[in-house]
């Protein structure tokens, strides 16, 4: 990350304490840049913040007032709230993902220069949860079975995984689709397919339990699932009724889950997979 | 600063050069301006540069550069566009990426990135030929048409070099290959050096970047060159042999300069040659040549050709005409024998020419007088050959021949032409020798002959007679024989006469001595006065015959007319020279000269007239006589002839000697009765009394007076050939004087000889009888005015005289009718005409003043036959 610094003079290095930059934000919300130092006694002469290799916020104490924006796409600085160690993007758009780098000189002489960059990613969620299409109320073993797992529009895509009685399926029976994109904002659709012949050993105590799980990075996590009767058996499951019930909980808990993102970020910005696993965890 | 969106440039420098590294700090606005410039290189914190403009101008910005990194090595140019970062004195760690950040006042702040790479040059390059060894030298020769084979290698470099060849300006080999030892190679092969490339520059470059000039290695080819031209110049036509011509030859297109050589034919010619160095590769030879008779149609060739270069001669020949004066050699016919050539025999010569161009002129010469084409004489010149037919002994001698062309004469060796002959007397006259009686006479007999004569014999002669004379009285050696003769009786005077013998026979024509009984020596002849002033003369005589005795000279001066005698003088030895002075201005003299010995005087000598600044009436009266006088007598002497003539017809059958005694009487004859007839003066002629004296012994018109009794008279003047012995064939008798032998040594003798001819010439004729009469009547051609005088004081002088009209009269051959006429004709006519008196009288005084007035009574007689 930050150079090396290998003074031995009276003059001390500078160091780079910390630069938080968040991996993934909501589109329209803000989002505080950090950029933390320490200058070991000596001056400061400027911070300066990057986009892309682009500046577009520095801070010049000798400056009056010390803060100055350059404006460039995607970047709305909230100058009156930004310092010289931070500085907030408000309200964030799709192109305002990015690099973003902190810079930080020391005044004369050494102007020693230290600086650190986080990658930031612009998400917009799913309007709807995934849902199934395609499929039968009852399967005898020999039928096949070819259904449709389609997401709701997001950005980025939504990345969909078929699950057959709670275990992944095998890659020959998943039929792969590009993403439809729509709209002038441009998002995304995912499809996923499932096709295969019915065998006796897809029945778990009679019943046969397909699952599409939808997801974005750790920011969205839902799922939805069918479950079908045997042929021996009399009464006839309805998948409607079962889809909207599980679909209503699922929301909730990704709601929840970015929640707990929230937080994880909080304590540590580098760790986020961990609460991922926990969210997992609870949903099966 | 890792963010890939930042423009990089890439930059380079070279180790220990310069470098620049570019930062563009012009603001994007214009009411923008620089802050602040650092600069970084790779991920390090501190900056190695900084350009701190806050609060300042820029050209007072303040400037530092890290020591960590460039130090004093680097200086920020803000001023050129774009800024620049120069560094000082590049180093391998100098590489790297560098980061240039802009801090404007208002504007966003510009990140440059330049990417920095360190060039390492090559080594300098190193030629090598194909056997590997190192071509140090900037020039290299090579010979045209060979190829080039080199390997230019190079060490080092980063990145590695492209390794060229360059001719001239022109890429011709960009074929190299790295090798894992860190060298890269070009290996050169060019074909066929030739003229064109002299002097071209072949360069091999190594190099690996634009910004420092390449390393590189020339080698200029020095390029040996054939001779393209070699010329003689001047090749004359011709050339004449033994000149020295001096002979350049020019050869172009050799470098090094040419070796020029000189051939005649296949030989080399090693003698003096200069060569000269020219410019353009010119070089030029001079040859000093003396071209030979040899020479001719041989071929003179200059050789032109680079040492360096194997079978670069080239060769400009020229066939030389040699032109030289013709080489004659001559020689005796071949089937000739040189040492056996006989008169008669016919021979020939062989002249054999050598000549270029051909001889226009062939010419003979014997002893250096040319000969020309003569049949009559049997000279015959043909093509080249000489032939004389008939050779006669005068034709002995050196022979030559001499042809001549454009160059010049060409002279043969001699050749000698010995021809043999019999032996032939080396005097042609007969001598005259007087003796007295138990005198002996020494007679030398010499006679030329080839071979030389060996022996000879005498015989005497008298009355018909011929005897033997006994060998004992002759002594013989080569050539010559001696005889000592003394006459004891008058039977022994008489002719005697010497043969030589040797191989080709006996003499012909003896050589013969009259020896005459010793008498009055005979009369001086040829006198002459000279030197003559108021009162004096010199007077000049030769003398005669002196009798067999020896003589003295006497000379007697009477001045006339009294006739007193004025001076005696005499000379006991010759030469016979006179001189008087002391005469009396105004006086006229008569001088009369004598020759003496004991038998008495000889007929005086009478020079008359001799006159100082006196008056001249009396010598053109005498003259004028004279002239009358002669005139007279040949008019008598051609009606004489006449009377005459049938007589002589008859005489000349006669014997020799009959002829002789009869014919001397006529002369006599008719000089008595001219004298007689016709002297004007009437003056007593005593020639007629003279004359008596032969008509004594034999004429039978002549009666005289009587005959010996005059011998110690010297008033009577005795006909002289009464001291004769009579003649036999020779002409004229050859006396000799102690004098005259004297004179003969000097050359004076052929004056005498000459006079005595003129009479013998006619006296033959009439003696001999073989020749026609004519000779009777031919003028004798001399200019003499002659005197005759019988006696001394008393006397008056009488004379004789041969008119010039002599000079006109016609040769022996003219007929005799015509002669007579016209002579008898023109005197006719003088004696008529006054006017042609005056014609005579000068033509006699134009003799007068010649000092030669000699007489003598025998040749007055003949003239006037």
């Amino acid at each position: 990350m930050s150079g090396i610094c290998l003074r031995l003079d009276f003059v001390h290095c500078i160091t780079l304490t910390e630069v938080r930059v968040p991996k993934h934000t909501i589109r329209g919300h803000a989002v505080k840049l950090e950029c933390h130092y320490d200058m070991e006694g000596e001056a400061l002469y400027s911070v300066k913040w990057y986009k892309d290799g682009r500046e577009f916020y520095r801070f010049v104490p000798r400056d009056d007032p010390p803060g100055s924006v350059f404006p460039q796409p995607g970047i709305a600085v909230d100058l009156a709230n930004s310092t010289s160690e931070q500085v907030i993007l408000d309200p964030l758009d799709l192109s305002s993902s990015g690099k973003y780098r902190c810079e930080v000189s020391a005044e004369a002489p050494s102007f020693q220069t230290v600086s650190d960059h986080g990658e930031m990613m612009v998400v917009v969620l799913p309007d709807q949860d995934p849902y199934i299409t395609g499929g039968r109320p009852r399967y005898q073993v020999g039928d096949s079975v070819k259904i449709n797992c389609t997401s709701g529009r997001s950005k980025p895509a939504v990345q969909l995984t078929w699950y057959i009685n709670g275990d992944p399926a095998e890659p020959s029976l998943v039929k792969k689709y590009e993403p439809i994109i729509t709209g002038a904002d441009r998002l995304e659709t995912s499809v996923l397919g499932l096709e295969f012949r019915v065998k006796q050993k897809h029945f778990k105590h009679g019943d046969m339990k397909l699952k599409c799980l939808a997801m974005i990075s750790t920011v969205y996590w839902k799922s939805n699932e069918e479950s079908v009767e045997g042929e021996k058996l009399q009464k006839a499951p309805t998948l409607e009724s079962r889809r909207v019930a599980s679909a209503d909980s699922r929301a909730d808990r990704v709601q929840g889950n970015y929640f707990h993102c929230e937080l994880f970020w909080e304590i540590n910005f580098t760790h986020l997979h961990f609460s991922l696993k926990q969210l997992g965890s609870r949903e099966l | 600063m890792n963010d890939t969106r930042l423009p990089i440039t890439t930059v380079s420098g070279v180790l220990s050069k310069q470098a620049s590294l570019p930062c563009d700090i012009t603001p994007l606005e214009r009411d923008d301006a620089v802050y602040m410039v650092l600069w970084f290189k790779e991920d390090d914190n501190e900056p190695l540069y900084n350009f701190d403009v806050r609060g300042r101008q820029v050209a007072q910005a303040r400037l530092s550069s890290s020591d960590k990194y460039f130090g004093k090595r680097a200086f920020f140019r803000a001023t050129s566009h774009p800024a620049q970062l120069l560094v000082d004195d590049i180093k391998l760690s100098d590489e790297g990426m560098y980061r240039c950040r802009v801090d404007f006042r208002n504007s966003p702040t510009r990140n440059l990135k330049i990417n920095f790479t360190v060039i390492v040059p090559p080594d300098r390059p190193i030629i090598y030929d194909s056997r590997r060894r190192e071509k140090a030298n900037t020039v290299e020769p090579y010979s045209e048409g060979s190829d080039i084979a080199l390997i230019c290698e190079v060490k080092g470099g980063r990145p590695r070099p492209n390794v060229t060849w360059y001719l001239d300006n022109s890429v011709i080999d960009e074929s190299f290959e790295t090798r894992p030892d860190g060298t890269t190679v070009n290996h050169l092969s060019y074909p066929n050096i030739g003229r064109q490339h002299l002097d071209a520059r072949l360069m091999c470059v190594a190099s690996n970047t634009n910004l420092t000039p390449p390393n590189n290695k020339v080698v200029v080819l020095d390029v040996n060159l054939k001779p393209v031209a070699v010329h003689i110049m001047a090749k004359e036509k011709f050339v004449s042999a033994d000149k020295r011509y001096e002979i350049e030859c020019k050869s172009s297109g050799s470098r090094p300069e040419a070796a020029i050589s000189w051939w005649k034919g296949t030989r080399l010619l090693k003698r003096i040659t200069k060569n000269f160095s020219e410019t353009g590769n010119q070089s030029l030879s001079v040859i000093s040549y003396t071209p030979t008779v040899d020479d001719d149609g041989k071929y003179l060739t200059c050789r032109a050709e680079n040492p360096l270069i194997p079978d670069s001669a080239i060769e400009d020949k020229w066939r030389l005409v040699v032109h030289y004066m013709p080489i004659v050699t001559l020689k005796m016919g071949s089937s000739l024998n040189p040492d056996d050539i006989k008169e008669g025999d016919d021979i020939y010569f062989d002249c054999h020419i050598q000549s270029n161009p051909k001889p226009y002129k062939l010419a003979w010469y014997h002893d250096g007088n040319e000969l020309h084409h003569n049949v009559t004489a049997g000279i015959i010149l043909s093509d080249h050959s000489l032939a004389l037919q008939g050779v006669s002994r005068s034709l002995a001698g050196d022979y030559t021949c001499m042809a001549a062309n454009t160059e010049g004469r060409g002279t043969s060796n001699h050749v000698t032409l010995r021809v043999r002959y019999a032996p032939v007397c080396a005097v042609d006259r007969e001598e005259l020798l007087g003796a007295l009686k138990h005198e002996t006479l020494q007679l030398k007999c010499e006679v030329d002959a080839s071979p030389p004569a060996e022996s000879f014999h005498w015989t005497f002669n008298s009355s018909g007679e011929q005897t033997e004379l006994p060998s004992r009285l002759h002594s013989s050696e080569t050539g010559l024989s001696r005889l000592n003769y003394t006459p004891t009786s008058d039977l022994d005077y008489g002719t005697i006469s010497c043969w030589g013998r040797n191989a080709i026979g006996v003499q012909k024509s003896p050589c013969v001595f009259q020896v005459v009984a010793a008498g009055r020596p005979f009369a001086l002849q040829n006198c002459s006065v000279s030197n003559q002033s108021a009162d004096s003369l010199h007077i000049e005589c030769i003398e005669g015959f002196d009798g067999g005795l020896p003589q003295m000279f006497l000379l007697e001066l009477v001045e006339v007319p009294v006739l007193r005698l004025v001076r005696n003088l005499s000379l006991q030895h010759p030469p016979v020279q006179f001189f008087i002075d002391n005469l009396e201005p105004g006086s006229s003299y008569r001088i009369i000269l004598f020759a003496a010995n004991a038998k008495g005087r000889s007929e005086p000598v009478i020079i008359d007239d001799i006159t100082f600044k006196g008056v001249a009436k009396y010598t053109a009266a005498l003259t004028l006589t004279v002239a009358l006088l002669f005139a007279v007598v040949c008019i008598v002497l051609a009606t004489i002839y006449r009377r005459h003539a049938s007589k002589n017809t008859t005489k000349k059958l006669k014997p020799t000697k009959t002829a002789q005694l009869t014919s001397t009487p006529d002369c006599q004859l008719d000089s008595s009765m001219h004298h007689q007839t016709h002297d004007p003066n009437g003056i007593q002629t005593p020639l007629v009394d003279s004359g008596g004296g032969m008509g004594r012994r034999g004429s039978p018109t002549m009666g005289g007076e009587p005959p010996d009794g005059d011998e110690t008279d010297p008033d009577v003047i005795p006909n002289q050939y009464e001291r004769r012995p009579p003649k036999t064939t020779l002409p004229t008798p050859l006396f000799r004087s102690p004098s005259a032998r004297l004179i003969h040594r000097n050359g004076g003798e052929h004056l005498l000889h000459e006079e005595e001819r003129h009479c013998d010439g006619s006296s033959l004729a009439s003696l001999t009888g073989s020749n026609t009469e004519v000779h009777h009547y031919s003028f004798k051609p001399s200019k003499q005015i002659s005197y005759a005088t019988l006696g001394r004081a008393n006397n008056s002088s009488v004379t004789s005289t041969l008119s010039p009209l002599s000079q006109q009269a016609s040769t022996a051959t003219l007929p005799l009718p015509s002669m007579s006429v016209t002579g008898v004709g023109a005197v006719g006519s003088l004696l008529s005409s006054p006017a042609s008196q005056s014609l005579v009288t000068s033509t006699l005084n134009e003799y007068r003043f010649r000092p030669e007035v000699v007489t003598t009574s025998n040749r007055i007689q003949e003239s006037c036959i």
